[in-house]
C-alpha cells in the first residue's frame, strides 16, 4: 500500500517552478556534454546515448508544459539535444549547442 | 598477493553494496543537491557496516552458519518469515535494477540497443553464475569495480573547496528542506548498510570455508573493502558537489554519473569509468542474485553454496536462475532501473533491524560462539548502530513520501 501511495505520489502533476528547475538541469547538463563534444574529449557513443536520454527528459516538459512558456523553452532544448546526438563527432557544431544550451537553462533558472 | 586475493571477498561485497546502481545515482544526486555537507551519513554507514560484516564474519568462521540459518533460529519461523519475503522482494527488485545498469553501461559503451543488452546482461550473468568458481568471481567482479579509482584523480582535478569538504565530515545542516536532508540520509546510511551485503559476505565466509583460523581475514576483508567502497562514494559525492551543484544540475541517469569523470579526465577516464560501472553493477547483481538463493536456501534447510557444485544443490541453483528470469521479466518491461533501486534502498532500510539484531545476539552467544563471542568494543558499536538503524527504519519510508522520493 505504502509502495502503491509513494508511486502516486510521485507521479502527481508538476508545478511550473518543478518543470523550470528541470529543464535548467536538463540544458546545464545538456550544455556540459556539448563542451566535451566540442573539445573532443569524449566519445561519440557517449554523447548520442547520454544525449538522446537528456532530450527524453526535456521531453516530458514540452509534451506536458505548465506554461506556454515552458512548453517553447523545452522545444528548444529538444532540438538542441536532438542536433547533438544526431552529430556527436562534430566539434564545431557541439560548440555552439553548447552555448544555445547555456542560454536555455539561464532563461529556465529566470522563469 | 595472497593477501590480496584473500580479500577479494570484502572487495565484491563492498563494490556491489556501495556502488551498485542505485548508490552511483543516489551519492551524485545527494553531491548535487547538498554539497559535500552528507560525507558524514557515508561514514556513519560504512562503520556500520564494518562493526555487522566483521561480527556475521566471525560467525560464520566460528559457526559456519550464514545469516538467515541464524535469523529463522532467532526470530522463530513467522516473523523470520516476514523478514524472508522482505529480504527476497529487496534483493530481487535490486537484481532487475541492476540488469537494466549494465545495460546501460553498455548501452552508454558501445551505442546498441538497450533492450539486446538487458538479454546479454542477463545470459552473460546465468553463464558466469553457472560457470565460474566463487573465488573468480569474487576477484574478477570485485577487482574489475575498482576501475571506479578512477573517481579519485578526478576529485583533485575538479579542485573542490577543501575547507568545505572537510566540513562535510561534521554533521551539520545548511539548508532550510530538512526532510531532503534526512532523506538524503536515510538513503546513505541505508545504502551502506544494505542487508544482502552482510547475507552475500556471511554466506561467502561458509563458501570459502573459513574457520576461527581465518578471523584476521575476515577483518581485513570488512575493514579494507567496506573502506574502499566508502571512498568510491566520497569520491562520487565530491565529484557531483563540485561539478553539478553550482551549475544547478539535478543529475537523474546513469550518464550523469560517468559525466562527473568525463568532464576532468576525458575520454580515457569516461571508458574507465564505465568499465568500472559495468564491473560494479555486475558485482551488485551477482551479490542479490546468490543474496536471494543464499536467503530462501538457509531458512527452509536446503543444499546451498557454489562450492557444491551446480549438481550438488539443484534448489539453490534453481532459485538463482528464477531469480535471474524474474529480473529479466521486470526489467525488460521498461520499468526505469534507476527508480526501482531508489524504492529498492528505502524498502530495504524497513528490513534491516529484523537482519541485524540476529547477528547481534548470535554473536554474543558463548554457546556458538565460545571464545570468539563479541568483546565489549563490539558490543558497545554493535548496540550504537542498532539504534541508528531503528531510527533509519522509523524514518524512510515518511520521508520517502514527504520528499515525494528526494524530488521536493
Amino acid at each position: 500500500m505504502l509502495t502503491l501511495a509513494a508511486l502516486a505520489l510521485a507521479g502527481c502533476g508538476q508545478s511550473a517552478k518543478k518543470q523550470a528547475d528541470d529543464l535548467g538541469s536538463v540544458a546545464a547538463e545538456g550544455a556540459l556534454v556539448a563542451h566535451d563534444a566540442s573539445e573532443g574529449s569524449t566519445t561519440d557513443n557517449f554523447t548520442r546515448v547520454h544525449g538522446r536520454a537528456l532530450r527524453d527528459l526535456a521531453k516530458k516538459v514540452r509534451d506536458q508544459p505548465a506554461t506556454p512558456r515552458l512548453g517553447q523553452l523545452a522545444g528548444r532544448i529538444v532540438s538542441d539535444l536532438d542536433e547533438l546526438a544526431d552529430n556527436p563527432g562534430d566539434e564545431r557544431r557541439a560548440g555552439r549547442i553548447q552555448r544555445d544550451l547555456e542560454r536555455a537553462a539561464k532563461q529556465a533558472n529566470a522563469l | 598477493m595472497k593477501t590480496l586475493f584473500s580479500i577479494a571477498l570484502g572487495i565484491l561485497a563492498a563494490i556491489g553494496g556501495y556502488v551498485d546502481i542505485g548508490d552511483l545515482v543516489f551519492n551524485t544526486t545527494a553531491g548535487a543537491t547538498f554539497g559535500y555537507q552528507l560525507l558524514w551519513a557515508i561514514v556513519l554507514g560504512v562503520g556500520g557496516i564494518i562493526v555487522y560484516a566483521e561480527m556475521c564474519g566471525r560467525v560464520a568462521a566460528v559457526s559456519n552458519r550464514a545469516v538467515f540459518d541464524v535469523v529463522r533460529e532467532r526470530l522463530g519461523f513467522a516473523v523470520g518469515l516476514v523478514t524472508l519475503v522482505g529480504a527476497e522482494l529487496v534483493s530481487l527488485l535490486t537484481l532487475a535494477a541492476e540488469v537494466g545498469g549494465i545495460a546501460l553501461a553498455l548501452e552508454l559503451l558501445f551505442g546498441h540497443s538497450y533492450q539486446l543488452f538487458i538479454a546479454v546482461a542477463v545470459l552473460g550473468l546465468a553463464l558466469v553464475l553457472w560457470a565460474m568458481p566463487f573465488e573468480w568471481i569474487e576477484r574478477v567482479f570485485g577487482y574489475g569495480g575498482l576501475c571506479l579509482l578512477v573517481l579519485v584523480p578526478a576529485v583533485f582535478k575538479l579542485h573542490p573547496d577543501w575547507g568545505e569538504v572537510a566540513k562535510g565530515f561534521a554533521p551539520h545542516l545548511e539548508t532550510g528542506n530538512v526532510p531532503l536532508y534526512l532523506y538524503y540520509v536515510v538513503g546513505l546510511v541505508g545504502a551502506g548498510m544494505t542487508p544482502y551485503e552482510v547475507y552475500f559476505y556471511s554466506s561467502g565466509g561458509v563458501e570459502e570455508e573459513w574457520t576461527p583460523k581465518d578471523l584476521t581475514t575476515n577483518r581485513l576483508n570488512a575493514i579494507v573493502g567496506y573502506c574502499l567502497g566508502g571512498i568510491l562514494s566520497f569520491a562520487l559525492l565530491i565529484c557531483a558537489g563540485a561539478l553539478f551543484l553550482p551549475r544547478g544540475i539535478s543529475p537523474e541517469l546513469l550518464g550523469s554519473v560517468a559525466l562527473v569523470v568525463q568532464s576532468p579526465l576525458g575520454p580515457i577516464g569516461l571508458i574507465l569509468m564505465l568499465v568500472g560501472i559495468a564491473f560494479a553493477v555486475s558485482g551488485a547483481a551477482i551479490d542479490t542474485a546468490f543474496s536471494g538463493a543464499y536467503n530462501i536456501a538457509q531458512f527452509f534447510g536446503w543444499e546451498w553454496g557454489k562450492y557444491r557444485h551446480n549438481a550438488g544443490a539443484p534448489r539453490f541453483t534453481i532459485a538463482w536462475i528464477v531469480m535471474l528470469v524474474l529480473a529479466f521479466a521486470i526489467v525488460i518491461t521498461g520499468v526505469n532501473p534507476i527508480q526501482v533501486t531508489e524504492f529498492a534502498v528505502i524498502f530495504s532500510v524497513v528490513a534491516l533491524p529484523a537482519t541485524y539484531l540476529p547477528i547481534l545476539l548470535v554473536a554474543n552467544d558463548r554457546a556458538y560462539m565460545g571464545q570468539y563471542r563479541n568483546q565489549r568494543l563490539s558490543n558497545l558499536l554493535g548496540i550504537f548502530y542498532l539504534g541508528v538503524i531503528v531510527l533509519v527504519a522509523l524514518a524512510a519510508i515518511p520521508l520517502m513520501i514527504i520528499t515525494n522520493m528526494g524530488t521536493q
